[in-house]
């Protein structure tokens, strides 16, 4: 490990060249920033790891059994299991979905599932990424640097081995392709994530496109050679619902593939993730997951949620208003870090306004307990100190649910704040799954 | 009382210079329901734009896609044909749920919070009233229809129609605080104020007898089926309404959409014409 901890500035300049950077627009500007890498990896003893992964794998399937259900027979609005508005009200449902039936009757393909161990050692779920969850790609080109300053590292400890991602990737996108090449879809280089785009299509053998390479004609999807035209049968779109289709969705947007949805909905091409699974991983809707499990598997589910209340339920919003200043409150219209306040940060003032809105909007917020998380130790100018984590979770769902062995770990770099986005600036650590 | 009608509708796009890579999406083959049966279409596109193939969207509507990649100063679509409307031939329906929930430009205002309370009480209380006087029992509740329609009349009184005003984006708050809009507007404001009374309600793009432009209209759903309103003339939308398409609002059915590269200005002529 030693080894290992001596090549950070390496490490970390190696991903710099590479491209490992993470883009935020903020006031308008593009800036990016490096990622920071810390070579202390986060460990997984491969019996927990097992445990994680059934309640994953337990959890996706019904995730995508709600969206398929909530965009056909909605048997479980009828069945009052999750209310009607929770669904109709989240900004992730797109009625421009109803009825359409996915490759394969596939919707989350890729999800990215964000957990927390606490100090008690149990894993708890903070929230579910069924759009376009990134990150896979940090820990996996992070790996394989390590693997190459540190080798003996990787042969003194077992740990997993964690570059099949870019195999399992494509075995995803082969089991829902329609017919035609596989293709990753790009908003461009002023993406946020566009290191991760090119890698994952360079690791998947997939083309990597940009919306003026590809086309619909004849409800079918192609990407243009220069010559003949090809057909695209699985699209990895890394273009988020609302910019996807200018004629279905937003219209002004530039970065979108013209009647993409026609080619979609005639099942010519399989969309990955599918659009509108929006609506499964709002979170209001995060709380009636352990429901779902239950209703659609007839299962208990395996990996708990953090507690959480939903003012919209009235026993709830008393226990929200009189404990505001322990819990955590999330507006479910916000993501990435933001909208996410604490109440024992507030002013005595803040405290009370946010109880008035809290009143006036119940259902746009949940509040949950502040989980006492465990820290993981970081080096920070040759020290060791520790901060706050969280893991990254990807499930690939295909013929059968996998779960990578590995993980992204976000950390805070602020010794003070629980929020680990990218986005709010913190740094990551690869995840080894460890056999013992 | 039934008609069959006869339809006309020609769309020109015209550009100020060449454009290429032009990708559209017409909506404007009419609804073939029962109570609207379409006996004979014809829809012509030019330049002619790939295979022909027309497929549903998620709200039922017919659409008809295409691309056409060559440079063009010129759309156009030419739709003709007959329908046989009537409207006692409806059969029940159920009404998707998302038509009861403020759609992305039905979105509710405190403005149209304030005008919905004061004219549900004060309208609602009158029409009871008025009925009450010729009546010794007990007048039942209005029904959801009859709140519409008293919707209907003060989203008209509240209007003044103005084109020019308002484009494809303003939404049913803008539209209202400005009191100035077309069709679309007074359809979006009176859907808004349906789905605040609980009433699912929809939006109608379509044609109606005469010569002119397309038009807009609301459907709002009561015990199974869906019944016309048109807010911008304050009347029941009956058989001479020709339906095209429906949605939550105006964004979800626009009748033809497209996309196109090229630096040019885009103008555009319609003219309808429906005659019984």
């Amino acid at each position: 490990m030693k080894t290992l901890l001596a090549h950070t500035k390496e490490i970390n300049e190696q991903l710099a060249r590479y491209g490992v950077k993470f883009g935020i627009y903020k006031e308008g500007r593009f800036n990016e920033r490096l990622f920071p890498f810390d070579p202390v990896p986060r460990q997984i003893p491969e019996k927990d790891f097992e445990v994680l992964e059934k309640g994953l794998i337990q959890r996706v399937t019904a995730l995508n059994k709600f969206i398929y259900d909530i965009y056909h027979d909605k048997k479980i609005v009828r069945d009052n299991v999750v209310p009607e508005e929770f669904v109709y009200r989240s900004p992730g449902y797109l009625a421009q979905c109803e009825g359409i039936t996915p490759s394969k009757n596939v919707y989350s393909h890729i999800s990215g599932i964000d957990l927390v161990i606490g100090k008690d050692g149990v894993w708890y779920i903070l929230e579910d990424n069924l759009r376009i969850p990134s990150g896979a790609s940090y820990p996996l080109i992070a790996r394989t640097l390590c693997r190459r300053c540190s080798p003996d590292t990787f042969k003194r400890h077992r740990v997993r081995d964690n570059r099949n991602y870019g195999a399992l990737l494509k075995r995803t996108m082969d089991y829902v392709n329609t017919g035609g090449i596989n293709v990753i879809f790009t908003p461009g280089r002023y993406n946020a994530a566009y290191f991760e785009h090119s890698y994952l299509a360079e690791q998947a053998g997939a083309v990597l496109a940009e919306s003026s390479d590809l086309f619909v004609e004849d409800q079918t999807l192609y990407y243009h050679t220069g010559r003949d035209p090809v057909r695209v049968g699985a699209l990895y779109r890394r273009v988020s619902d609302e910019y996807m289709d200018p004629l279905c969705f937003e219209p002004s947007s530039l970065i979108g593939i013209p009647n993409l949805m026609e080619a979609y909905r005639a099942g010519n091409v399989a969309v990955i993730n599918a659009p509108g699974n929006g609506v499964a991983d709002d979170k209001g809707i995060y709380y009636f997951v352990p429901k779902m499990i239950s209703y659609y598997l007839g299962e208990e589910a395996i990996l708990k949620n953090a507690p959480t209340y939903l003012p919209y339920y009235e026993e709830d919003r008393k226990y929200t208003l009189d404990n505001i200043d322990k819990l955590v409150i999330k507006d479910v219209a916000e993501a990435g870090g933001y909208g996410v306040v604490f109440g024992e940060n507030l002013t005595q003032e803040q405290r009370e306004d946010l109880k008035n809105t809290i009143k006036n909007a119940p259902r746009r917020f949940i509040a949950q307990e502040v989980i006492d998380f465990q820290d993981l130790p970081i080096l920070e100018n040759g020290e060791t100190v520790e901060r706050k984590a969280d893991l990254r979770a990807f499930v690939l769902s295909g013929e059968d649910v996998q779960v990578w062995p590995s993980g992204l770990t976000r950390f805070s770099r602020n010794p003070d704040s629980f929020v680990v986005n990218s986005s709010q600036g913190g740094g990551f650590k690869d995840t080894w799954i460890v056999c013992q | 009382m039934h008609r069959e009608l006869s339809f006309y509708f020609d769309t020109v796009l015209n550009f100020s210079g060449p454009v290429t890579e032009h990708n559209f999406l017409l909506r404007c083959i009419p609804a073939d329901t029962p109570e609207q049966k379409i006996l004979s279409y014809t829809l012509t596109v030019f330049p002619d734009a790939s295979a022909a193939r027309i497929g549903k969207d998620s709200f039922g509507n017919f659409v008809r896609a295409g691309r056409v990649a060559e440079a063009h100063d010129s759309f156009r679509y030419t739709l003709q044909g007959m329908a046989y409307r009537d409207d006692s031939l409806r059969v029940p329906e159920e009404a998707a749920p998302f038509y009861r929930y403020a759609s992305p430009l039905t979105q509710p205002t405190p403005e149209l919070a304030e005008f919905f309370a004061a004219q549900s009480a004060a309208g609602w209380c009158a029409a009871q009233q008025q009925a009450q006087q010729f009546s010794e029992n007990n007048v039942p509740a209005l029904n959801a229809l009859e709140k519409a329609k008293i919707l209907c009349a003060k989203v008209h009184e509240h209007f003044t129609y103005t084109p020019g005003e308002t484009n494809v984006m303003t939404t049913a708050g803008e539209a209202f605080a400005a009191a100035k809009g077309v069709c679309q507007d007074y359809a979006h404001v009176l859907i808004a104020l349906c789905r605040m009374a609980g009433i699912p309600s929809r939006y109608v793009s379509g044609l109606f007898t005469g010569e002119g432009a397309s038009h807009a209209w609301v459907e709002i759903w009561m015990g199974g089926l869906w019944y016309g309103i048109d807010p911008t003339h304050d009347c029941p939308a009956d058989e001479k309404y020709l339906k095209l398409c429906v949605g939550r609002d105006y964004a979800d059915c626009p009748i033809e959409r497209g996309v196109f590269s090229g630096w040019a200005e885009q103008t555009q002529n319609v003219f309808t014409k429906v005659t019984d």
